[in-house]
């Protein structure tokens, strides 16, 4: 607890610097925004991809005309992946009346779900759950939400992302996937079932499944990819690439980094740092963290004008990216397409 | 040049407009397709994101692909993905993200399905040109519009850059151009011309050294070369008349002629330098004067009628002698030549030409005349001698040759021997005779030529005291020989003439002392490295009166004391004398009357080699050794006598013989017979032996047999002459018995049997005994006395008849005596008298 109190000051003050760095747009009408916002941020860990979508968060806010410090007060917590310490600290932040909480990550939003779910008076913005339906925050993507919930999901959309991956490797039929076992997991492997079941353009290809227990903490990403080392090595004769999960263990370093030294198949990442990063993935089609920021700004700028969380439409991501390591797709015979290239500019490590 | 500049000028101007317009076409529409190009680009990236399943707005990146594609295309100001309300989804401007343009342009943008160019006024005031590229996804649906523009006046600056840099070229080319061709045509034309002209004025002035140079190969190069060509051609011919006038004036002044002008009075109007030298006048004393004023008056009479016929013909005349009066007044003959001088008209102007002093030609004519007739004399006398020597050879070769064979006649007696013997003796001294006479000729005929070889001085000169010590003694004279012994014994000169030169002065100074003593004295000296012998004769005689010293070198003079000996031809002085000559000296005499004379000579000598010394046989021969058995010869000759003659020397040594009388029946008898060698008489009727040797050179075997040439032709020419028929050796009549085997041996390559000419003498054989001093002892006193003075005078008539005596009382021992007289072995003969 101490150790979280005191990760707050240094989050103040990076927003505050933020502000002044960053210049205000010329015509904005500052008469809405005269009065005085407060945000409360829940993070359910440090790192990416939640850094990045705060940062486009606080970024498009100020952009919208609030600025911390001036017409907008900020208050920041991690979780470290513990839905009872998020718990905890939303029944203490509860009561002070903040316009909007928006929570990063899906643990984050499981712990918003178990304190205000239901709590017309709070309105609660999430971004990068994988899976904000399964957790039972939100109906669907199509309609009012039924709660105090909105807000955007992580995930590429399942579909993309294989598309994706026949588009690198037409031949492949069979797809590793070890995934965390913790909620977002459940979802999104159900989503890649169904798909495979459901859509005749994907007939043909399997995925195997092996779970990991669920680590938490710092160091927690390194424990569950060193439990997965197994079950790479057992799969590794079995199948024609890894799937990144779309999880805890999934955003992070240690998972890419086990399957590219143990595995002879190559791994589709999750996040721009798999490629970019150098963490092992041999491509990666990921959500805009920016977007995601960007597309939650906008809700959390809505409920400041004055709109309900429950009137704003949740949203998945709105853009996406590619990555590609072309040493490393040499190495496993990829021949990335033209376009791709092009599509992923700046993101590819020749 | 004006038209050329502006014919440069507008086509230039045409063709940059032409171009600007063209460029601006091209480069709007390089522009566009361009664009195009990259709105397929980032249509195809679109594409791309759309398979996968994404919604058009959801591409990261998106926007810095707008803000990439217009930086790193410059002429790019905006790119944009708009969906079809409007919106922009990605922006190069991220200010303009999410804007909704509602503009015309954009309206035509997104309701066309396909490309559309279209001029754009934007916000910013500036015109475009806008691309638009619609996007469909995979099911062909419609879903947005992608726009890029670049300004309008992008082109119009690029235009105008490109009309800068047109025109600029244009100027500078055009300038360029104007330069270059100013400079070439000014090189080529202007130049060259101006050149020409300076060039021109120089040769004007009269220098034709100048010369234009050429280069290139257009008309101005043909021009100044033509005037180069022109240039050349009148210095050349410049030259020619220079050199011609040079060499006519060199001509003039140091021919021996003199040159002259006439004009059609016959007045001189030219005189070159050579009449003063001619006619003693300067020139300038002869112009103005008729020619007629220089010749003697009846001269001038006499040659102006013939010149008024030469310039009544107006021909050219040569050679034509007349006389003129030298200033001095001496008769100069000369010899004029002229050519007419015509204007342009062809009338008579006048006569050019030259006179030449022929005065001495014509002496020298004369001369030549008068030479070519004493020439003919002593050619008629020369052939006269030739002929003599020849009629009389031919006998004497008989007569000497058969008193030598009747000399070896056995069977005659003494007497017989003793006259045959004076037969031969007397043949000898007409041949010797006529051989002086022939030397005369030959010396007369600078034919005489010496016989160079090495010979023993001291042998000669020993010789010549034998021969002479007898004779000497007869006269109870003193002969003393004094030979330098300084001198090397063997020299090198003309043995034969100077023998001859010693025993004429020898025999004289003997035959004209009467008491006191004889001497010969040879020395030497040195003359210029050269060796002079210097050799005297010297008497106590009866000497020479100073009066007919002149006449002691003359041919057939003799003087007064010589007359009165009786004896001599009058010959002996005057060859001695010019051998002498011949051999680099004359005879020089001093001579004082009643108290004797003294000869003395030098000549030209060498020292000799003993090598070369050749030492006569005095063996004859008996017979063949080697070589020669069964030898045939055939013996040719239009005289029996001679062919009898020959028959008999040959067949006595086992030769065989065939005789024939002219070349035909030669020829028939070499066919016939195929003798082994010919003995050729050269003079006979019929076919002579030059054609008959021909003849038998081209019969078979008839070039490799050998034929000797017999002839009593004595002189050099004809033996010339003979050789050069191809004949094999040549055999001068009359011949010594020696003399034809040595011939005969040489070209037959025959070694010879030879012995004592007394051995032929059967009664010679007994001779060692017959002259034991007991024979001698048993004739008579008185007869041995007789024996001893004539052979002390050397006087073999006497001797000979006086061993006809002997013959009778001991015939062998007469035999002995004679052979020794007869081969001039006095000494032997008087030794063994007194013993």
């Amino acid at each position: 607890m101490r150790k979280h109190r005191c990760a707050v000051l240094p989050l103040l003050l990076l927003m505050v610097l933020l502000a002044a760095l960053v210049p205000r747009p010329a015509g904005s009408d500052p008469s809405p925004r005269s009065k005085q916002r407060t945000l409360l941020i829940l993070d359910s860990q440090k790192g990416n991809p939640y850094d990045e979508v705060r940062r486009s968060l606080l970024l498009t806010l100020q952009r919208y005309g609030y600025h911390a410090g001036e017409n907008l007060r900020v208050t920041a917590h991690y979780i470290g992946n513990d839905v009872r310490e998020g718990e905890r600290v939303l029944r203490e932040e509860a009561d002070k009346g903040y316009h909007v909480i928006f929570v990063g990550g899906t643990v984050a939003t499981l712990a918003a779900k178990n304190v205000l779910l239901g709590n017309r008076s709070q309105n609660v913005v999430f971004a990068s759950p994988t899976d904000p339906v399964g957790l039972g925050v939100i109906r669907d993507f199509d309609s009012l939400p039924a709660a105090n919930f909105t807000g955007v999901c992580y995930p590429v959309p399942v579909k993309s992302r294989l598309r994706f991956v026949r588009r690198l490797m037409p031949q492949a039929k069979v797809i590793g996937l070890i995934y965390a076992e913790m909620p977002q997991s459940v979802s999104y492997n159900r989503w890649l079932v169904d798909l495979l079941q459901k859509d005749p353009e994907f007939r043909g290809l399997k995925v195997i499944f092996r779970s990991v227990p669920l680590s938490r903490g710092e160091y927690g990403d390194d424990i569950m990819a060193a439990a997965a080392r197994k079950h790479v090595l057992e799969l590794d004769a079995k199948v024609d690439l890894f799937l990144k999960p779309c999880d805890q263990m999934g955003t992070r370093r240690s998972f890419s980094e086990t399957v590219y030294k143990a595995a002879s198949k190559p791994l589709i990442g999750l996040v721009q740092e798999d490629v970019m990063g150098g963490w092992g993935a041999t491509a990666a089609m990921y959500p805009s963290h920016d977007s995601i920021g960007r597309q939650a700004a906008r809700m959390v700028h809505e409920i400041f004008m004055g709109k309900r969380s429950g009137e704003i439409v949740p949203e998945w991501p709105k853009s996406f990216g590619l990555a590609f390591d072309l040493q490393k797709a040499r190495r496993f015979g990829i021949k990335v397409p033209v376009e791709m290239l092009r599509l992923a500019g700046r993101n590819v490590v020749k | 040049m004006l038209i050329t500049v502006s014919v440069v000028f507008v086509s230039l101007f045409a063709s940059s407009v032409i171009n600007v317009l063209y460029f601006r076409k091209n480069y709007t529409a390089a522009l566009i397709t361009g664009s195009f190009g990259l709105a397929h680009s980032l249509n195809s990236v679109v594409s791309e994101m759309l398979a996968l399943g994404l919604p058009l707005d959801s591409f990261s990146g998106m926007d810095q692909r707008c803000r990439d594609l217009v930086e790193q295309n410059q002429y790019i100001v905006y790119c944009c993905v708009a969906d079809l309300q409007g919106r922009a989804l990605y922006h190069s401007d991220p200010q303009l993200i999410g804007h909704i343009f509602d503009d015309p342009v954009m309206r035509r943008s997104i309701a066309a399905t396909g490309p559309v160019t279209q001029m754009y006024q934007r916000h910013d005031g500036y015109r475009y040109y806008d691309m638009s590229l619609p996007i469909f996804d995979l099911k062909r649906q419609h879903l947005g519009v992608i726009r890029i523009g670049f300004r309008a006046d992008v082109v119009q600056d690029k235009v105008l850059t490109a009309i800068l840099h047109v025109v600029a070229t244009f100027a500078v080319s055009f300038i360029a151009i104007a330069v270059l061709l100013n400079y070439f045509l000014s090189r080529a034309i202007s130049r060259p011309v101006a050149e020409l002209s300076r060039k021109a004025e120089k040769i004007a002035a009269g220098d034709y050294s100048v010369e234009v140079q050429v280069s290139g190969n257009d008309e101005i190069a043909a021009l100044s070369d033509t005037f180069n060509k022109m240039s050349r051609t009148v210095q050349q011919h410049l030259d020619a008349v220079r050199r011609s006038e040079q060499r006519f004036r060199a001509l003039i002044e140091t021919t021996s002629d003199f040159v002259w002008e006439l004009d059609h009075r016959f007045v001189y109007t030219y005189a070159s330098p050579k009449v003063k030298e001619l006619l003693g006048y300067e020139p300038e004393e002869v112009i103005g004067k008729t020619m007629f004023d220089l010749m003697p008056p009846a001269e001038a009479e006499k040659m102006a009628g013939t010149y008024a016929a030469l310039t009544a013909l107006q021909q050219p005349f040569a050679g034509l002698e007349n006389q003129a009066l030298h200033k001095s007044g001496k008769v100069v003959l000369l010899e004029t030549s002229g050519v007419p001088i015509r204007d342009a008209d062809g009338s008579l102007l006048g006569y050019r030409g030259i006179d030449r002093d022929i005065t001495e030609r014509k002496r020298a004519e004369e001369l030549r005349r008068a030479k070519e007739i004493a020439e003919t004399a002593n050619r008629a006398k020369s052939a006269f001698l030739a002929n003599m020597s020849h009629e009389i050879r031919t006998p004497l070769n008989a007569i000497l040759g058969f008193s030598q064979l009747l000399a070896n006649d056995r069977s005659l007696t003494g007497r017989q021997r003793e006259q045959i013997e004076t037969v031969n003796r007397s043949g000898e001294y007409l041949l010797e005779l006529i051989n002086d006479i022939l030397e005369i000729s030959k010396i007369e005929a600078g034919r005489m030529v010496l016989n160079i070889s090495d010979f023993d001085l001291a042998a000669m000169i020993g010789d010549l005291e034998s021969m002479f010590r007898l004779k000497a003694q007869a006269k109870r004279l003193t002969l003393t020989t004094e030979l330098d012994h300084m001198l090397p014994r063997f020299i090198r000169g003309d043995e034969g003439k100077l023998r001859q030169i010693y025993l004429n002065l020898l025999g004289n100074a003997v035959k004209f002392t009467a008491k006191g003593s004889v001497s010969l004295r040879v020395s030497g000296r040195d003359a210029g490295g050269k060796l002079r012998l210097v050799s005297e004769v010297s008497d106590t005689g009866i000497g020479i009166a100073p009066e007919e010293s002149g006449r002691l070198f003359k041919y057939f003079e003799q003087t007064s004391s010589g007359i009165r000996s009786g004896g001599g031809s009058g010959l002996g002085l005057a060859i001695s004398n010019q051998y002498a000559l011949m051999m680099g000296g004359g005879i020089t005499v001093e001579s004082e009357p009643g108290k004797g004379s003294r000869f003395r000579f030098e000549i030209d000598v060498a020292p000799g080699d003993e090598k070369g010394v050749e030492r006569p046989k005095q063996e004859k021969v008996i017979g063949i050794r080697s070589g020669g058995e069964h030898t045939r010869i055939l013996i040719v000759d239009d005289r029996a006598e001679n062919r009898d003659l020959l028959k008999q020397m040959l067949r006595q040594v086992g030769f065989e013989t065939e005789e024939a009388d002219n070349g035909i029946t030669a020829l028939e008898a070499f066919v016939r017979w195929r003798p082994d060698l010919v003995l050729m008489d050269m003079w006979m009727p019929v076919l002579d032996g030059y054609q008959a040797t021909a003849r038998i050179r081209e019969l078979e075997d008839g070039a490799k047999t050998p034929i000797i040439a017999v002839t009593a032709s004595a002189l050099d020419d004809e033996r010339q002459k003979v050789l050069a028929t191809g004949v094999d050796g040549f055999l001068g009549k009359p011949f010594r018995e020696s003399e034809l085997f040595q011939v005969i041996g040489s070209v037959l390559q025959i070694e010879f049997a030879y012995g004592e000419e007394a051995a032929l003498d059967p009664d010679a054989g007994n001779n060692a005994c017959a002259l034991d001093p007991e024979a001698i002892a048993a004739l008579p006193a008185d007869l041995v006395s007789e024996l001893q003075r004539a052979v002390a005078r050397a006087d073999l008539d006497e001797v000979l008849e006086l061993l006809d005596r002997v013959e009778s009382l001991d015939k062998s021992c007469a035999a002995t005596l004679r052979s020794m007289a007869r081969g001039y072995r006095y000494e032997a003969l008087l030794e063994a008298l007194q013993s």
